[in-house]
């Protein structure tokens, strides 16, 4: 008989091997510790969707759960050009940057990546040097330099500088994938009879996909967040971005603080990021596999 | 199908290494030649000179009778097969196998049916629409192989595409490739570092040293009148046993002791005039325990008396391992360097070990001396200078 297991005494001696069982005071330690991290990272949000779905006059109540609900912070914001107009500079600006700055990186990432030629190493480092560039200490001479050349206060002012401060992340980032990407398959293509134009369209684009999506999400959120060149290098609504946009909301009477406004327009700034990173979310976690897949 | 040659094709690197040297070749239609010797030889960068993956720095490379030196990969109707299959992760087997037909505008029910023609011949029927990453080590080496055929290419060229495949699986995709070539007809170009590939495979077997050709020729007649000492070495297994010796009068004074020649090679020896030094190797299967040879053999040979220290049974043969004194002065030099190269280097110790393969029913044991049977005739003597064999 002891030889001989039941078969209940099996499962259950499987069970245990695949999942131990967690001891009770473990499971209410790690239990504590997630709720804290959990409460810690969204208080600041909820605060903040609160704040925009209180009504004007209970915003300084100081409860944290709006007792009236209201939509009167999001239908003020809307009905002004003061917030319309910005977010749609935002869009505009933060889409036009990325695509760019994406399609570049990703030419300039597969040269880098497959190529050798004189100052590669030159290249790299340099764009790194400018990606450590504090921006503050550019905003002068970008402000000097975009009046006088017409730029300051127009997409291409905002676009052109985000170019250059998202091209070397993006760079960086895209070349690591398509570093990743065995030679082997680029031989093959060629032999297989693919022109260059074959190779990189047919073979390694597709490939680097999950790298690209990442960092096209990491370059356009770069340029949604972006406030310090925005604010300097803008005047008017015909190209200042939202988070700027922000800065200069008023209230009802210029007696009242409209952090209601803000909130609201926070939490409006807020949803396409989260859009953004629900769609790539897949792609952005097969990037990070991507390396396991062998040719 | 074609005829390729290559002519005086050097292959120089920026930095002045050269990887392949004045490589003369000419390989027939249809014929099924393999690249061989030992990594960094030269041997793939001699195959990616020839699917035009890399540039030729000097001579011609002409296929049926043009030189295609300029040429773009795809334009000089190659295939080829990759050690890692390289095949695209993205696609499924059926794409992978369409890619190339794709690319060249091929009509798409002329398409489908090449691919299914193909992997009806490679038993990839059932899995034309999975992807790489789901298929065994074997089934991805058969995709790629498929991918090659469909073409119907002028010609095959294969980089060592069995290395990454066990064992068992690596004779069967052997016997598989063999009977593909011989049935497709269609001039096929093999690198393997792996000597029992090229002998099984080849029709011809060319074997390269530091980028320079050894020689060219059947598998057989490399096998039994090696060139040079390196070909001697790198072809066979186990590997010839070396041991500089001393020739005078006919005979041969070796550490093992004074063997007589066969007259006919001595004749031969004498006209190359040959004396002196000379580096001597023999073929563990040129040995037999001397209690099993037939007297009327037994006189062609000659008997050594030796104590093995280890004796291997297969069941089919057996091998014995006896101790020899090591090597010294010039010829210990170049028996080093070539065992270094050939991957048969000896352990460090004053004495180097030989291998016989006697017959099953040998009577001799561990650590106790028995007589050795050797066949003088099957000897090879190498020059002590320029490894080249002598008296052939």
């Amino acid at each position: 008989m002891t030889a001989v297991a039941t078969p209940a005494a099996r499962t259950a001696a499987r069970t245990r091997t695949a999942r131990p069982p967690m001891p009770a005071g473990r499971k209410i330690s790690w239990g504590v510790t997630n709720a804290v991290t959990i409460a810690w990272t969204l208080f600041p949000i909820w605060w903040l969707i609160a704040l925009a779905f209180k009504a004007p006059a209970t915003l300084t109540d100081g409860s944290f759960w709006p007792n009236q609900w209201s939509w009167s912070n999001f239908s003020g914001i809307f009905h002004t050009s003061e917030f319309v107009r910005p977010l749609l500079n935002s869009i505009g600006i933060g889409l036009i940057s990325t695509v760019i700055s994406v399609v570049l990186a990703t030419m300039a990432a597969y040269a880098i990546a497959r190529l050798n030629f004189p100052g590669k190493g030159l290249l790299i480092g340099v764009s790194l040097l400018i990606a450590m560039f504090p921006l503050i200490s550019l905003v002068n001479p970008l402000f000097g330099i975009e009046r006088s050349l017409g730029l300051f206060d127009t997409w291409p002012g905002l676009i052109i500088p985000y170019l250059a401060f998202s091209l070397p992340l993006a760079i960086y980032t895209l070349s690591a994938f398509f570093r990743e990407i065995p030679w082997d398959l680029e031989k093959a293509a060629k032999v297989d009879g693919a022109s260059q134009r074959q190779i990189f369209t047919k073979v390694i684009a597709p490939l680097a996909l999950p790298g690209i999506a990442t960092t096209s999400i990491l370059v356009f959120m770069f340029c949604w967040n972006e406030f310090l060149l925005a604010i300097s290098l803008t005047s008017t609504n015909a190209a200042r971005t939202a988070p700027a946009a922000m800065g200069f909301f008023t209230g009802v009477s210029q007696f009242t603080f409209p952090i209601g406004s803000i909130a609201a327009a926070a939490v409006i700034i807020t949803i396409p990021i989260v859009i953004f990173v629900m769609i790539f979310q897949r792609r952005i976690v097969a990037g990070l596999t991507a390396g396991a897949v062998k040719g | 199908m074609a005829n390729i040659s290559l002519e005086h094709v050097t292959k120089r690197y920026p930095d002045g290494t050269e990887a392949v040297r004045d490589l003369n070749l000419n390989i027939a239609d249809g014929e099924f030649i393999v690249f061989v010797g030992p990594s960094g030889c030269g041997k793939s960068t001699a195959l990616n000179m020839i699917a035009g993956l890399e540039d030729i720095s000097d001579g011609d490379l002409v296929m049926n009778g043009k030189v295609v030196n300029q040429l773009s990969p795809k334009d000089r109707d190659i295939a080829m097969v990759f050690q890692t299959y390289a095949l695209y992760p993205h696609m499924t087997v059926g794409q992978n196998m369409a890619f190339p037909l794709k690319i060249a505008h091929v009509a798409q029910d002329e398409v489908d049916r090449r691919v299914k023609e193909a992997a009806e011949l490679l038993e990839l029927t059932e899995h034309l629409d999975r992807k790489p990453a789901n298929l065994s080590g074997g089934q991805r080496q058969r995709v790629a192989m498929g991918r090659a055929i469909v073409r119907d290419p002028q010609a095959f060229l294969m980089d060592e595409p069995l290395s990454n495949l066990d064992a068992k699986l690596r004779v069967q995709m052997r016997t598989m490739i063999s009977r593909l070539q011989q049935r497709l007809e269609v001039t096929t170009i093999y690198v393997t570092h792996d000597q029992t590939e090229a002998m099984t495979l080849g029709d011809r077997i060319m074997v390269l040293r530091l980028g320079v050709m050894q020689q060219v020729g059947a598998p057989q007649q490399l096998y039994d009148n090696p060139a040079n000492l390196f070909v001697a070495g790198f072809i066979g297994s186990p590997s010839m046993n070396f041991m500089p010796g001393q020739l005078s009068d006919g005979s041969l004074k070796w550490p093992l002791g004074v063997v007589p020649l066969p007259p006919e090679r001595v004749r031969r020896l004498r006209d190359e005039k040959v004396a002196g030094d000379v580096v001597v190797g023999i073929r563990p299967e040129d040995f037999e325990d001397a209690a099993l040879v037939e007297s009327a053999k037994r006189d062609q040979g000659s008997v050594i008396t030796v104590k093995p220290d280890v004796l291997e049974s297969l069941g089919s043969e057996v091998f014995a391992y006896f101790p020899v004194p090591k090597a010294t002065g010039t010829q210990a030099a170049e028996l080093q360097r070539v065992a270094e190269e050939v991957g048969t280097g000896d352990a460090p110790g004053s004495e180097s070990t030989f291998v016989a393969r006697l017959s099953p029913a040998t009577r001799a044991h561990e650590g106790v001396p028995f007589d050795l049977w050797l066949d003088t005739h099957k000897l090879h003597l190498f020059d002590t200078q320029n490894g080249n064999a002598l008296g052939r």
